[in-house]
C-alpha cells in the first residue's frame, strides 16, 4: 500500500472538514490513513493547483494527486497534443451542489499517464472505502474496441 | 391514478381474462411471461423460433428456482407457474387469449403483419398490447384491426423485477380498453403510470439519449465501460449502470429504439452511435452474445 501525504490548501469539497458545535472535528478516512512522511503526494482544497504548481519535481512520487474544480488535469500539467501524462492525477469526489460527497471519486487521467500511478491512487481511496471510476481528461484518439469491451459487470 | 381504479364493472370483466398471449420470447417477453404466468393467468408465448421458446422456458425455470432459494417464491409454486407457461410456434394457439402483449421487434411493419395475423385469429373481445418503447401506439394499432380495442403497455427491463409500466391509450383506444388493461396490470402485481402516446413514453424519453451519452464516452475513450457503470452506481444511485442496462436491452435493440426515436423526433442525442453498429457487425450484442460492453460466461435470465 503506498503512503501519501496531503499537501492541504484551502477547503476541500472531495473532503470537507466538519464542524460541528460540540463535537470534536471528524476527517474522512482518506485524511486520517494520510502521513506526513507519505511517499505520494496528495494536494487538497480549493487552490490545490497553485500548491502543485509550487512543489517543485515530484517525479519520484508513486503518485501525485490533484483535486481538480471545473478545470481539467491539462491545466496544472500542462497539455502536448495528446501526448501527455506523467504520474500526476486529478480527482474529485462527486456530489450533488452543497450536498455531502458521495463515495465515487473520478479520478482523471491523460493519455500517456504512467498506469502504476493510476493503481497507486486508486488503491489509496480505494482503501478508505470510496469507490474510484477513472477517467480521461480530454478526449484522446479513439481507443480500439478491444479496449472497451473485456470488463465484467461488476 | 383514480379514474383506473378497478370498479365493480372493470373487476367483473378482468375475471374473464384467463388467458394471456405474449408474442416474442426474447429478453423482454420471456420476462413480460413470467409476470403474467406468476400472477396466475395461463400465458401462451409464442415465438417463431423454437430455440427461442426452449431458451425462455429455460430460463424463466432457472428464475424461478433462483427467486425460491433467496426466499422470495414458495417451492411449490414453481410446478405451478410453470404449468401455466404453454410455448408455441403456431399464432393460432392464440385463439383462446383474453389479452394479447406483443413484444417483438421495433418495427412497424412486423408489429401490423403480427396483429394482423391476430385479428383473423383472436376472437373480438380480445386486447390487443404493444411493448414498444418508441413506436406511436396510435400507428400500430391502426394496422391492427381493432384500434379501439389497442393499448400501450410497456413493461421495463428485466420486466421479471422491474415493477413499472407505462400504460399509454391510442388516439383510437377507447377508455373502456384502457381501464381493463389498467386493471390487468395491477392483477399481475404491476404499477402502472399513464403517459401520452409519444416517443419514449416517460422512460425512454430519457434513457435512450442518456445510454447514447454513455456510448459516446466510451467511443470517446472519456472512460471505459465498467468505470462509467461504477460511476453511475455510486454516484446516483442506480442499480444498474448504462453499459450494463444496453448489454442486456442488446445492441441490435438499442439500435432499433435509436431509429424509431430519432426517426419521430430528430433529437441528435438519440441517434444511434457508429459504436452500437460497429458491435452488431461484429456479434457483440450484449449478454445474449456473451459479448457487449461486458463479457458473460453465461446465458442466464437476469436475477437467475
Amino acid at each position: 500500500m503506498t503512503t501519501y501525504r496531503i499537501i492541504q490548501s484551502g477547503e476541500s469539497p472531495s473532503f470537507p472538514t466538519s464542524r460541528p458545535a460540540v463535537e470534536p472535528l471528524t476527517y474522512h478516512s482518506f485524511v486520517e490513513q494520510a502521513s506526513g512522511s507519505g511517499l505520494s503526494c496528495v494536494f487538497m482544497g480549493k487552490d490545490a493547483g497553485a500548491a502543485f504548481a509550487a512543489a517543485g519535481k515530484l517525479d519520484a512520487c508513486p503518485f501525485v494527486a490533484i483535486e481538480l474544480g471545473l478545470e481539467c488535469l491539462g491545466v496544472h500539467t500542462g497539455e502536448t497534443r495528446g501526448s501527455e501524462g506523467s504520474n500526476v492525477v486529478g480527482f474529485a469526489r462527486f456530489r450533488l451542489g452543497k450536498g455531502e460527497p458521495t463515495a465515487l471519486v473520478e479520478l482523471v487521467r491523460q493519455p500517456h499517464t504512467s498506469e502504476e500511478s493510476i493503481a497507486a491512487a486508486k488503491r489509496a481511496f480505494e482503501a478508505a472505502d470510496l469507490k474510484v471510476a477513472v477517467c480521461g481528461d480530454c478526449q484522446p484518439p479513439y481507443p480500439s474496441i478491444s479496449e472497451c469491451g473485456t470488463s465484467s459487470p461488476g | 391514478m383514480n379514474a383506473n381504479k378497478i370498479d365493480k364493472d372493470s373487476e367483473q370483466m378482468i375475471n374473464e381474462i384467463k388467458t394471456i398471449g405474449i408474442a416474442g420470447a426474447g429478453t423482454m417477453g420471456a420476462g413480460i411471461a413470467i409476470v403474467c404466468a406468476r400472477a396466475g393467468f395461463r400465458t401462451r408465448v409464442f415465438d417463431l423460433n423454437q430455440s427461442a421458446l426452449d431458451r425462455a422456458h429455460n430460463q424463466t425455470e432457472a428464475f424461478l428456482r433462483k427467486s425460491v432459494e433467496r426466499g422470495k417464491l414458495a417451492a411449490d409454486k414453481v410446478p405451478q407457474i410453470m404449468a401455466e407457461w404453454h410455448g408455441t410456434t403456431r399464432l393460432e394457439e392464440f385463439a383462446d387469449c383474453d389479452l394479447v402483449i406483443e413484444a417483438v421487434f421495433e418495427s412497424l411493419p412486423v408489429k401490423h403483419d403480427l396483429f394482423g395475423k391476430l385479428n383473423g385469429i383472436c376472437p373480438a373481445h380480445t386486447i390487443f398490447a404493444s411493448n414498444t418503447s418508441t413506436i406511436s401506439i396510435t400507428e400500430i394499432a391502426g394496422g391492427s384491426g381493432r384500434a379501439d380495442r389497442f393499448v400501450g403497455m410497456h413493461f421495463c427491463l428485466p420486466a421479471q423485477l422491474m415493477k413499472l409500466v407505462e400504460m399509454s391509450p391510442g388516439l383510437t383506444t377507447s377508455e373502456e380498453t384502457f381501464t381493463l388493461a389498467w386493471s390487468v396490470c395491477e392483477v399481475l402485481g404491476q404499477k402502472p403510470v399513464r403517459t401520452q402516446d409519444t416517443p419514449g413514453f416517460v422512460l425512454n424519453y430519457f434513457l435512450i439519449p442518456f445510454n447514447n451519452d454513455a456510448i459516446r464516452l466510451v467511443e470517446q475513450g472519456v472512460a471505459a465501460p465498467a468505470d462509467i457503470d461504477l460511476a453511475i452506481k455510486t454516484a446516483m444511485g442506480y442499480a444498474m449502470g448504462p453499459m450494463e442496462l444496453l448489454d442486456l436491452v442488446g445492441m441490435d435493440t438499442q439500435k432499433l429504439l435509436c431509429e424509431a426515436m430519432h426517426g419521430v423526433t430528430n433529437e441528435p442525442r438519440a441517434a444511434c452511435p457508429p459504436l452500437v453498429k460497429r458491435m452488431i457487425a461484429a456479434g457483440w450484442l450484449g449478454k445474449k452474445s456473451g459479448r457487449g460492453f461486458h463479457s458473460y460466461t453465461d446465458s442466464k435470465m437476469y436475477g437467475a
